[in-house]
């Protein structure tokens, strides 16, 4: 994905850095369960999900203490529960799934160098989140349609998103449900949003298709932070009725503040 | 029905922490999974259930809607009516309001406001797509038919572009109040959060070729581990 959805550190005590830390490595660890070269597909997004879906059902952790090539010194703390396996799957399935979108797309030498590299473990992924996989793929399919036609309607592009990211919110469909697919479904719309609004400038330049390039006036990120703010509060309001508490402050420091840090300061290039 | 702050045994002026904290521990004490063909436990789990439901959604049956209520402040969100989970379901309340029909309203007009009356929101869309002159009734019955249909951010657009156009609409305003509403919510649940642009541009978590080959390489990952 996009590594929007990550946490703002200075404002992290010690203690939530640890917890945060240990949660990434974890899920990086379950990411090497999937096939050692699933590691590369590391996300700090799909980190989120897995403090999500812990803090949400608090199935039983494994912690430990590990060293790994970045840091061969020093062992590395982690922490891992069955939500850092599913939201490694779903890290998997996402990135061999996007892999095989850019090669169909303009067979660039990346996607079609590593794609195979993530077949298999990305089928099994598959096999064992059908619903999922399915949405991914459906989303993604959507989403080239609406690049073919050169569509400027940014809302259903970025519905595309949110409709593929509700899907990977709902791990277990229970009464958390909804709540879940709300979730995701703004934070898919946020994502997509800014990173149209981000990349904006350079896909003109190289004449790449984005959804705003038709948009009338001075396209700015400080002209969209409003629709921003709804697109997050969609995910908020539903966040803030999960009956969260382990680790409830890291989660709001990614979703208040965290999902920000790639905006731009103040007023300034597109 | 019983009290839902009673069920969930905390006082009304409970915080959002020790609902979510009481909520928690109830239900696990009263799992199904841990208490297996219990029919008293699947009775006490579904009264849990509901309580929380009924404190997070403001139907809580007393006027004052709990200390809880105070805190949340849900904009134009929630729970709606029809069943689902929609922040954005503000709107079914106002319908009846579309009804009204200004004598001088051109044929588009009226028909996309009868074709949102129903909901039947891609339709009024094509309507008003026939319609040449955009003044602030057009503006505005497209922000309600794009926001029916979905299409949040043109909603919100075309809301502020009716009541630029006719400052003195209540109605225009009204709904541009309410869409607004939802990032107000937002802003206020994240109060005491640093909101401003961090300035980082596009973050680059691993994507890089040279991290990748590092990593394909090395076969190990965690380049970013913080």
């Amino acid at each position: 994905m996009f590594g929007y959805v990550i946490a703002r550190r200075d404002a992290l005590g010690p203690e939530e850095v640890r917890r945060y830390r240990g949660c990434y490595c974890g899920l990086c660890r379950a990411l090497g369960d999937q096939g050692r070269r699933c590691r590369f597909t590391l996300t700090y997004d799909l980190a989120f999900l897995a403090l999500l879906e812990s803090s949400l059902y608090e199935p039983p952790e494994r912690a430990g203490a590990r060293r790994c090539l970045p840091h061969p010194l020093r062992p590395q703390p982690f922490w891992r529960t069955e939500a850092t396996d599913y939201a490694a799957a779903m890290n998997v399935l996402l990135s061999y799934e996007k892999l095989l979108d850019d090669r169909r797309d303009d067979g660039s030498l990346r996607a079609r160098l590593l794609a195979p590299l993530l077949r298999a473990p990305a089928e099994r992924a598959a096999r064992a989140w059908p619903r999922q996989a399915e949405a991914v793929r459906s989303a993604l399919g959507r989403l080239a349609d609406l690049e073919r036609a050169q569509t400027g309607d940014l809302d259903a592009a970025a519905a595309s998103f949110g409709a593929l990211m509700a899907e990977l919110f709902v791990w277990r469909r229970d009464r958390w449900e909804e709540p879940l697919r709300a979730l995701g479904d703004g934070l898919g719309r946020y994502i997509y949003t800014l990173d149209a609004l981000l990349d904006l400038g350079e896909d003109r330049e190289k004449g790449r298709y984005n959804p705003l390039s038709a948009a009338a006036g001075d396209v700015t990120p400080q002209r969209f932070r409003p629709a921003l703010e709804m697109l997050l509060g969609g995910a908020a309001q539903a966040f803030e009725t999960l009956p969260l508490v382990q680790d409830v402050s890291i989660l709001r420091n990614v979703l208040y503040s965290g999902v920000w840090t790639a905006f731009p300061k103040k007023e300034g290039r597109t | 029905m019983r009290d839902p702050y009673e069920v969930l045994g905390v006082p009304r002026d409970a915080s959002d922490e020790e609902i979510k904290k009481a909520y928690r521990a109830l239900a696990k004490k009263y799992h199904p999974d841990l208490n297996p063909g219990d029919k008293e436990a699947e009775k006490r789990m579904k009264e849990i259930n509901d309580a929380y439901d009924r404190i997070k959604s403001g139907q809580t049956g007393d006027t004052g809607g709990g200390a809880y209520q105070q805190q949340q402040s849900y904009g134009s969100g929630g729970y709606d009516p029809f069943g689902g989970y929609n922040p954005f379901g503000g709107f079914y309340g106002w319908q009846q309001q579309e009804r009204r029909e200004a004598p001088d309203e051109p044929t588009e007009l009226r028909a996309a406001r009868n074709y949102i009356n129903a909901g039947h929101y891609q339709e009024a869309l094509h309507v008003l797509s026939t319609v040449e002159k955009r003044d602030a009734r057009w503006y505005y019955l497209s922000a309600l038919a794009n926001s029916g249909a979905g299409s949040r951010i043109l909603a919100l657009d075309h809301a502020r572009r009716a009541v630029q156009l006719d400052p003195d609409e209540p109605t225009y305003q009204q709904l541009l109040y309410q869409l607004e509403n939802v990032g107000r919510a937002y802003q206020q649940f994240g109060r005491g959060y640093d909101m401003t642009g961090g300035g980082a541009g596009k973050v680059c978590m691993g994507l890089c070729l040279a991290n990748l080959l590092c990593r394909l390489l090395g076969g190990y990952g965690g380049i970013y581990c913080c």
